[in-house]
């Protein structure tokens, strides 16, 4: 069978990214939000069965937006951003425009920048990392230019010396220790100012505040992810985990043999699954679609293919959806045919979401 | 013991002229010819050649690996090899890397040209040094054998458990993986306490401490750094031997162990662990600048405290390797600010050598442009790394793409840049001859040019998401133009060793003749003649400065009486470096190889049975007592 998987279709084809890729897997926006309905188009005839049942996702996923992406975004920025690097920037009209066209620079200049990436931030910790990457990314090249800058001269400068014979201790120029000291004062202040930035992003990390909407233990295994919706009607999914847009969802990490690491670079940084251990991680998604994770630990043979998708869906949808899965105790049967799949399709990567959502 | 037979055989050095002193020493210290001599010789030259030579081969079979690697993800969905296979690769590339070339091959150089560089005949417990050569030949030759016996280590170069255990991997691989540690850790901290031993008691006279050449202090604090790390990745290796061997419980949660035990014995040895291999880099540049400008390093007291305190930060940051574990908020933070600490250090350094050329008249030979290559990627690769120390940035960027391009700039930037710069500098000194500079030149245009594009791109790809240690990737992500850029340039970078081992061959035949001190430097290797005779110096030089090529005047001051016909060497008080006592250096011997061959008989056992521990032990014991059997009778008749 011919099918494409989910993200082939969604999330390329943004306005920044005009390479190869961009063209064969372009959809456009609007022609997606009916696509499901319609089926037109092969690309999104494939990808029907994963969203048979819900035929109203929205289509239109954080790639696919057209340059008006930025500013359709800008509501509601300054509460996402570490204050202290807001106040650095409070007169900036527009944070996403901050975050982004670094973004889009960096991404015409090496091509797409895919569904995984974490310079495409779509969730509030996301859009936080990514501001804090750009500003040690442009302090740092800064710094670099500048140390290559002095090297440059001190090779090219002008020699009132020629020929001098090799000295066993010249005296020290007078120059030479100014610019030392300055140096070496910029570099502290420089890396006292980074420190700082990284103390308040920090923040973003560890937050614990109460009150997640959704409450969701995910399980590592080799190789794949037990999702499991607690609460009274709990059930499991795998290796897809839907949330509602826009409330924070609490994902509990655990694993049930060796270590990996769940990450979904659009939505936020990464933590690790440890045995023995439990750890907690918030997510947010800012609009709905489809955002791709994958392992980041290394944990044997088939890690490369350990990836999992979280689909974030209008709180109604994800209510209906969340009845509907409840409603009828999902058999574990799936699971273990889950883990077959995965043993045995080793080379075709991710087993498709459509294997388990039907 | 009489004073008669001592008097006898006392030939001083004072009492020859010239020629005879040299011809006499140079018997006195020579190697016996046959495979016994070769076996047995004790000559610190002779052995850092050996190191020097087998690292290198092992950074060509490492380098083998990640081109293997490189052509399997140059295109997505690629099948050249199957994830079983790539994972071997890059747990064997890591692992050699890291301990096969990385460690020895600064050890190599410190081994061969510290002896003359503080002026004395040979290093400290020359048997020992000959004992660690075996014990990481044969440790390099166990991991490798196993390898082409299909007995493969594939769980990454830092192993983590539970992924290590029995369980999850069964096999012998990583036992072998975690007994070569043990080999090379031992070989390391033997060399080590040779070289602290060499430096603080047997500088020549009038070399104080604020004289000793920066090389040198450098690799005084890189030895210092090896004797407080490897103890806890040796602890670590054996406590993962014995959770697969005889089942202990280390670090299984079940048990009451911990998984992240392995993670912070392993890193307190990992994050020194960049420095040791990083450290020697930094001799070769300041060795290297200095020579070139014309000048010493600007700085000197605040290049060796920047040293100094290089050494003791690294041993505070080795949690940033585990940023997404999970840590409490304050230890996180800890490990931010002291991350960041180490960057002033180096910055210091980097501030050092730069004012230093700007002083001086730099030469722009194939040696100094190799370390302008290495500020160049260093200093990006060191500002890459204060990215990873803020922990909100390393939740994203942690093993992704972004830190194999991070570490590739600081070791490749860091170590193998300087590295064939030292190759092109003391090539002379070693066999008498000069590299080709024009096909230097060409290896650094491919070698510059290669790394960037192949190491360049891998910033941008961790960036969009792709995890380190994936055998493939489906061509939907969209990474696979980078990634072929990247294997472009592996091509070009690997091509680049491949021509200087060309050089190498090809001048050591042919090159022209060198003479003694080809560059003009300053420090005392220059003074012995290319390549030197065994006993390195005929005569013990008399140092009054920092830079005692570049005094002024022709007469170089010596210190005499040691005897001829004897090894002996002149020890030093450690802070003023005035003259001691005479110190007999031990003769050739074959035991130090019949130890190390029993040694590694008894760990390679132990892969397989636990009591491979206690029958290897009596035979060791009987080795080493043999090899310490007092001699002094027959030598003093
Ligand atoms: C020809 C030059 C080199 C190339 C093309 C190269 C390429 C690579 C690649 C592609 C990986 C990543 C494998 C993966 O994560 O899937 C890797 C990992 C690594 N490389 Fe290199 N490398 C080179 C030289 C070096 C050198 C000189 C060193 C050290 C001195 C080094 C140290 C390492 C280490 C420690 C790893 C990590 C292995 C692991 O994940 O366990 N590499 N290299
Ligand atoms: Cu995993
Ligand atoms: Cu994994």
């Amino acid at each position: 069978m011919h099918f494409r998987r989910p993200y082939e279709t969604w999330n390329f084809g943004t306005a920044a990214c005009p390479g190869l890729l961009s063209q064969l897997w372009r959809v456009d926006a609007a022609k997606q939000k009916n696509a499901a309905d319609q089926a037109e188009g092969e690309e999104c005839r494939n990808v029907e069965p994963v969203f048979a049942e819900n035929p109203d996702i929205a289509f239109q996923t954080h790639g696919s937006a057209s340059s008006t992406l930025y500013e359709a975004h800008n509501t509601e920025r300054d509460r996402r951003v570490p204050d202290l690097v807001f106040r650095l920037f409070r007169r900036a009209s527009n944070w996403r425009a901050l975050a982004s066209l670094p973004a889009a620079a960096g991404a015409l200049a090496s091509g797409c920048t895919g569904v995984q990436s974490a310079l495409d931030p779509h969730g509030e910790q996301a859009d936080a990392l990514a501001v804090l990457f750009w500003i040690f990314t442009a302090v740092l090249g800064l710094v670099w230019l500048v140390t290559m800058a002095g090297l440059f001269f001190a090779l090219t400068r002008r020699r009132d010396s020629r020929g001098e014979p090799a000295q066993a201790r010249p005296a020290v120029k007078r120059q030479v220790r100014i610019a030392f000291a300055a140096m070496l004062a910029s570099t502290v202040i420089i890396l006292s100012g980074l420190t700082v930035l990284s103390f308040d992003g920090q923040r973003m990390v560890f937050r614990d505040e109460a009150g997640a909407a959704v409450t969701i233990s995910v399980i590592g295994h080799q190789w794949w992810w037990q999702v499991r919706y607690e609460g009274n009607n709990g059930f499991e999914t795998a290796n897809e985990i839907r949330i509602p847009v826009g409330s924070a969802v609490d994902i509990k990490l655990t694993t049930g043999d060796v270590i990996h690491s769940f990450w979904i670079p659009s939505l936020a940084g990464k933590l690790d699954l440890i045995p023995g251990k439990s750890n907690e991680l918030r997510i947010q998604a800012d609009k709905p679609g489809v955002y791709r994770g994958q392992c980041a630990e290394f944990c044997g043979q088939q890690h490369a293919h350990m990836a999992i998708f979280v689909v974030a869906l209008e709180p109604s949808e994800f209510e209906r959806w969340r009845a509907k899965q409840a409603a009828p105790a999902r058999p574990m049967a799936h699971l273990t045919k889950q883990q077959n799949v995965f043993a045995s399709a080793a080379s075709s990567p991710s087993p498709a979401l459509s294997e388990h959502s039907r | 013991m009489s004073q008669a037979v001592e008097e006898r055989h006392e030939t001083r050095d004072t009492d020859l002229g010239d020629e005879e002193l040299r011809a006499r020493l140079s018997k006195t210290w020579g190697t016996a010819r046959g495979l016994i001599g070769i076996l047995s010789t004790v000559d610190h030259k002779i052995i850092g050649i050996r190191y020097a030579v087998t690292a290198f081969v092992f950074l060509l079979a490492g380098g083998i690996m990640a081109i293997i690697m490189r052509l399997q993800l140059a295109r997505p969905d690629s099948h050249f090899v199957d994830a079983e296979l790539y994972n071997q690769l890059f747990t064997m590339h890591g692992t050699t890397m890291m301990f096969l070339f990385g460690v020895p091959v600064g050890e190599a150089f410190a081994v061969y040209l510290l002896p003359l560089m503080v002026g004395t005949r040979n290093i400290a417990f020359p048997r020992l040094n000959a004992f660690s050569y075996y014990v990481y030949l044969f440790g390099g030759l166990m991991l490798w054998g196993a390898f082409a016996l299909s007995i493969r280590p594939d769980v990454g170069w830092f192993s983590y458990v539970p992924l290590a255990n029995l369980n999850f991997t069964p096999g012998k691989g990583p036992d072998y993986w975690a007994q070569m540690i043990t080999f090379t850790e031992v070989a390391a901290l033997a060399v080590s306490v040779e070289i602290v031993v060499t430096v603080l008691k047997q500088r020549a006279p009038g070399m104080t401490l604020d004289r000793i050449p920066l090389f040198v202090w450098t690799m005084l604090v890189h030895s210092f750094i090896i004797i407080f790390a490897m103890p806890a990745i040796m602890l670590a290796s054996s406590m993962l031997i014995m959770e697969r061997l005889v089942g202990t419980q280390f670090f299984n949660p079940d048990a009451g162990g911990d998984p992240l035990l392995w993670q912070h014995l392993f890193w307190f040895f990992g994050h020194p662990e960049v420095y040791i291999i990083f450290l020697p880099g930094t001799a070769f540049v300041s060795a290297i600048v200095a020579t070139f400008s014309r000048r010493p390093v600007f700085g000197y007291l605040p290049m060796v405290l920047s040293l100094i305190a290089i050494g003791f930060l690294s041993f505070g940051l080795w949690v940033h390797h585990m940023f997404v574990t999970g840590l409490p908020e304050i230890g996180a933070a800890f490990f931010t600010a002291s991350s960041m600490a180490i960057a002033i250090p180096n910055g210091v350094q980097i501030f050092c050598w730069i004012a230093t050329l700007w002083d001086g008249k730099p030469v722009l030979k194939t040696p100094l442009i190799f370390v302008l290559g290495f500020f160049f990627i260093f200093v990006a690769g060191g500002l890459s790394g204060v990215m990873l120390a803020s922990v909100p940035i390393d939740t994203q960027v942690h093993d992704t793409y972004f830190v194999v391009a991070h570490f590739h700039y600081v070791l490749i930037g860091g170590t193998v840049f300087p590295l064939v710069a030292a190759v092109y500098y003391w090539f002379p000194k070693v066999t008498g001859r000069l590299m080709d500079e024009r096909l230097g030149k060409w290896q650094f245009v491919l070698a510059f040019t290669g790394f960037n594009v192949t190491f360049f791109p891998m910033h941008l790809l961790g960036l969009h998401g792709m995890p380190r240690r994936v055998y493939t990737y489906p061509a939907e992500m969209g990474w696979g133009g980078l990634n072929l850029l990247a294997s472009t340039g592996a091509l070009l970078f690997f091509a680049s060793f491949l021509l200087m081992l060309y050089n190498m061959i090809a001048s050591a035949r042919s090159g022209a003749l060198a003479g003694d001190n080809p560059w003009g430097a300053d420090t005392l290797e220059w003074a012995t003649s290319s390549p030197p005779q065994p006993q390195n110096f005929d005569r013990i030089p008399c140092v009054t400065s920092g830079s005692p090529l570049w005094d002024k005047g022709d007469d170089k001051a010596v210190v005499g009486g040691l005897k001829v016909d004897e090894r002996e060497l002149l020890v030093t008080s450690v802070t003023e470096a005035r003259p001691d006592i005479r110190e007999e250096s031990p003769a050739p011997s074959i035991w130090p190889f019949l130890a190390a061959f029993a040694t590694a008989v008894a760990f390679i056992g132990s892969i397989y049975t636990p009591w491979a521990v206690t029958w290897g032990s009596p035979v060791v014991a009987i080795v080493l007592v043999a090899w310490f059997w007092p001699k002094t009778i027959e030598e003093n008749v």
